[in-house]
Order: structure tokens, then sequence, then C-alpha cells
């Protein structure tokens, strides 16, 4: 970098590159955030103040849109009159079973596709990986009238088993590369030693638990952030964050602020955890063609 | 260490027959749907029927006779009928598919190259010194988790045209039908922008240094580097990004539900919307199932592309 120091001297064309560069990001990163913010501050409002908006040009008037009393009514609204407690925990229920349940079954699967070679391995990988890319609507009809007969509609199971269909293909891919950069030698010398491939197996997993981890997170927020299955499978019983949200917005008498609460309540956590494993998450989300 | 088919049966087998079972069978299962026409009737019906006491007996009425009461009676009966290709067919005539199409094929060349493109620039400006890059980037990647119901709504405020905060541009956002489905590209753009930028920034940041200094040394100039160096060097990113992009955006779905409703009109109805509003509102299952198999087609088709580039990558 030194040297590329010396190449770049400050010719005023430059100077106004860089001014121009810092403005475009500046407006970028608002632009990015704007949404976030308007709908943390419009939960923290009453319905009265939300909608008020300085006039054009009016830059003193900006402080008109902070000028309101925080209310913690919207979230008070939904936790006590409409049961989003429940939904929060159908939420965390449906993602996070679906998430252990895809990565238990996706691991041993993927460890073993990473230590053999088999006829037809190439099809198989290829199934998974459409399965995974596939539109859920060309999977919704038949996959409600199936859950419907099992009864499964409007359960946390049903949800659960719904969004493992669409995880665990997504599980095995990409486990199957981590496993894949685990030397083989390590498990050998246990086998050597006599233990079973179960024994050996499990002494390679903790050499991949931080990947394991971060993906677990990532099956969660697939699952969470989910609309569809959650609207055709989880009506009724199993009502995650996104679909009660949808169900706030009523033809009249649209509460603003209590959607903008769920919203906040629904997109918070995610954004949170999604920070946490974000070194992970090129990998995760390209399904491992491009590795940080 | 030679696997025993046993244990290997036995490491392999519950993933793969989980996804077996809810994909084949689903599958075929569409398939099926979408080869007949399914009807669900209601028949009601009026029975009489005896009026029994607690004992289980016959209650008789003041002339000996036993008393009846009407009781309806609802049954669903759903009626499979065989019409061959004729789901399909409808799909080549239907101007609400026509109009589907238009819609999904407008918003994804709206929005996939212009994600592309600010994502990389974007990424370009990024990958050198810049103070608190590594907060920026944290917040740059933040719309890539956020739930795509919530900021619907969250965008409709900010659309809204009667003192929202762009309320001051004039535009129609939200109640013209071109700039409806603009503003709903606008939400994907939003949301995946900063995923094209931390997939740019990631293989940029793998370019090794040397090679930039050496085309520099050389006399090359910042375009020479961006298109003759960096461009190609990045092609094969540029391209897997590419079609993940397209594979995720003709599912569009969430966006226009939350947003706008598939309206003005039908301007904003994706035809993931509309396979879903057929199947699930309107119930004509089999035409639905037809519908999701020409979108399965479309999407068939990048993932083909797909796994051909990943595989050309990594043999």
């Amino acid at each position: 970098m030194a040297s590329k120091d010396v190449v770049e001297y400050a010719s005023p064309a430059r100077r106004i590159a860089n001014v121009a560069v810092v403005v475009f990001l500046a407006v970028y990163l608002l632009w990015t955030i704007l949404p976030i913010f308007v709908m943390f501050v419009s939960s923290l409002k009453d319905l009265l103040e939300a909608f008020r908006i300085p006039a054009v040009g009016d830059w003193s008037g900006i402080a008109l849109f902070f000028d309101f009393e925080p209310t913690f009514k919207h979230y008070t609204n939904l936790f006590v009159n409409l049961n989003f407690g429940v939904y929060f925990f159908n939420s965390v229920a449906a993602a996070l079973g679906s998430a252990v349940v895809s990565v238990t079954l996706g691991a041993t699967c993927a460890y073993a596709l990473s230590r053999t070679e088999f006829r037809g391995k190439k099809d198989l990988f290829f199934w998974i990986i459409s399965t995974r890319m596939a539109p859920v609507v060309a999977v919704m009809v038949p996959l409600y009238a199936i859950f419907r007969s099992l009864e499964l509609v409007g359960s946390l199971w049903g949800l659960i088993l719904a969004y493992t269909t669409f995880n665990l293909p997504f599980a095995i891919w990409i486990l199957k590369g981590f496993f894949d950069n685990v030397p083989f030698a390590i498990e050998e010398a246990q086998m050597v030693d006599g233990a079973t491939r179960m024994q050996a197996f499990r002494s390679i997993l903790p050499l991949v638990a931080p990947g394991i981890g971060a993906f677990l997170v990532l099956c969660v927020l697939f699952a969470w952030n989910d609309f569809l299955f959650a609207s055709i499978i989880g009506s009724g019983g199993a009502k995650t964050l996104p679909v009660a949200t949808k169900e706030l917005v009523q033809p009249q008498n649209i509460q603003w602020g209590s959607i903008m609460a769920a919203g906040v309540v629904t997109t918070l956590p995610m954004m949170f955890l999604g920070l946490l494993i974000r070194r992970y998450l090129v990998t995760g989300l390209t399904m491992g063609a491009v590795r940080e | 260490m030679r696997w025993t088919s046993r244990v290997r049966f036995l490491f392999l087998a519950p993933a793969v027959v989980w996804v077996l079972l809810f994909t084949i069978f689903p599958l075929g299962y569409s398939l099926f749907i979408a080869f007949n026409k399914i009807d669900q009737t209601t028949q009601v019906e009026r029975v009489k029927e005896p009026v029994l006491d607690e004992a289980g007996q016959p209650v008789l009425d003041s002339k000996g006779r036993p008393r009846t009461k009407n009781v309806v009676v609802r049954n669903t009966v759903t009626t499979t009928e065989f019409v061959g290709l004729t789901n399909f067919k409808r799909l080549f005539t239907d101007p609400q598919v026509h109009e589907a199409i238009k819609v999904t094929l407008v918003f994804v060349l709206i929005a996939v190259p212009i994600e592309l493109c600010l994502g990389f620039l974007i990424a370009l400006l990024f990958n050198r010194p810049l103070m608190g890059r590594s907060t920026l980037r944290a917040i740059m990647i933040l719309p890539i988790f956020a739930t795509p119901i919530a900021m619907g709504y969250s965008f409709f405020t900010i659309f809204y045209e009667e003192g929202g905060p762009l309320a001051f541009t004039g535009i129609p956002w939200l109640s013209n039908p071109n700039w409806a489905l603009f503003s709903v590209a606008l939400v994907d753009i939003w949301q995946w922008t900063p995923f094209c930028f931390l997939v740019f920034l990631a293989a940029l940041q793998g370019v090794p240094d040397e090679l930039l200094e050496a085309a520099r040394i050389d006399g090359a100039s910042g375009p020479d580097i961006l298109f003759k160096v960096l461009l190609p060097l990045l092609q094969p990113t540029i391209i897997i990004v590419l079609l993940l992009r397209i594979a995720e955006a003709v599912k569009l779905f969430d966006i226009p539900f939350a947003l706008t409703g598939g309206g003005p009109g039908t301007a904003t109805q994706s035809f993931s919307f509309l396979a879903f509003r057929t199947g699930l509102r309107f119930f004509d299952l089999g035409y639905a199932s037809a519908m999701a198999y020409g979108l399965l087609a479309v999407v068939m088709v990048v993932v083909l592309l797909f796994f051909r580039r990943l595989r050309q990558s990594y043999g």
C-alpha cells in the first residue's frame, strides 16, 4: 500500500473524485439505513406523529421528524393484546427446529459424501442443489395437500418439516465443503487405532464446529424470514412473525405503529445473528461457490 | 479405510430419504395434478333424521309417528378429471399469465443489473483504505438479513404518497403501474445490492496486490486495470452472482405481496404471485401446478448453468 501512496499524488481532479466517492458512499449508507431507521422510529411514535414530515427545503424542520414522545405502547400492544409472544416462540421453534434437524442429518450425509466416491454422486449433487434453488410455489400445492392429509397444517411440526425440506439440501451442500477441508489423516489414525467410523466422524466434528455453528444460524435466518411456507403450512395454529405481521394489515384502520413494531421485533434479532456470522456469509450465500 | 456399505448407507440414508420424500414425491404429485382438473364442490343436503331420546329410542310425536328433524349435511366433493395438456395449453393463451411473465421479466431486467453494477462499484470503493471500513461494511450488509415482508411494510410508509419521506419528489411511487413495479425493484435492490457488494468485495480482496502493482508499473490506467485486469479476473464470481440473483429474482413474491398486493391492477403481480393466487386463493389447483412447472423449468435452466460453472471452478 505504501507504494500506492507515492503514485497517488493529490491532483485537484483526484481530490474532487475523492469527495465524490465519500458523498456517494454516504448517500448509499443513508439509503441503506433509512428503511430500518424509519421502521424503528415509527414503532416508537404515536400514529399522528408518524406521518408528520417537514416541508420540502425546510431543513430546520427536519427536527420535526425527531420531535416525538417515544412510546412503547405498540410493543406492549403486540405482546399483551395480540399474542406476539406466542408468534415469536413459533418463529423461534420452527426456525431453530428445522436448523437443528437439517444440520444433524446434513452433517452425517455430507461427511459420507465427502469421504466416498460412488456412481451417480454428481447427479445426487445436482439434485440436491436444485432442490435448494427450486421455487417454493412449485411444491406449494402438493405439499399443502400432503400436509393436510397428515394433519400437519397449522402445526409447528409441519413448519419444521417444511423448512427442513429447503434447509437440508443446503446443509448437505455446504457442510460437505467443510468436511472436504479436513484432512483424512486424522480419522485414518483414529481408525487404525480401532475406532469405528462413527467415532472417527465424531472426532473431527470439533474441527468443523465453528462452520457448523455459523451455518446453523444461516438456516435459522432463512426459515425465520420465510413467508410463503409459513402462510400456507403454518396458518392457523403455528403463526410465525411474518404471517402475524401481515395479519395486522386490515383493510380499515391500519395500525402502522404496531406493524412497524412487529417489523422491528421480526427483523432485529436476525440482523444481530447475521452480523455474528458475517465471516461465513459469503460462503453460505453463494452455496460455497465463492470463498472468502 | 474402506466403508462397509451398511455404515455408508446409515450415514447417507436419513438425509437422502428425507429430501427424496419431500421433493420427488411432491413434484410427481404436482405433475399429476397439472394433468387434471380438480374441482372442489360443496354439496349441501337436507336429511331427515329421527330424533332420539337419551336412551337411544326414537321419540314419538302425538300421533305416534317417530319425530324427525332436518339435518344439513355438507360434503366437500373433490372431483378429479383427467384433462391432458389443457392446463399447460392455457398457459400460452391466458393474458394474465403473459402479464405476469412480463412483470417478472421487467423486474429481473431492472433489479439484477442494477444490483450487480452498484454492488461492484461499492465493492471497488471499499477495496482500499477507508476509515472505519469494517463498521461500514457491517452496516452495509444489514439489509441482507431483513425480513422481506417487514421491509415491504416499512417501504410502504416510505413510498406513501401523501406525506411519506419521499412524497416531495411528487413521484406516484405506488399508484402508477410503471412506478409501482420500479418501487418493487427498488426494494429488491435495497436488499440484495449488499449481497453483490459483499461477494465482490471478498473476490476483490483475493486479487493479489502484486498483480495490480505490476499492471500499474506497466503504465496501466485506472480504467485499464478495471476492464483488463479486474473484470476478467472476477468473471467467474460475477457469473455466479448473476445466476444466483436471477434464480432468486424470478421467484419474486414477498415484496409485492407486502408492498403493493400485486397492484395497482396487476402491474406488480409476479409469476409466483399469480401461481399462489391461482392455487390457494382460487383453488384452481391443476392450473396452478402447471404454472409452477413453467417457473420450475426456467429456474432449472439457471440452476444447470450455475452447477456447470461450479464444477468448472472446483472440479
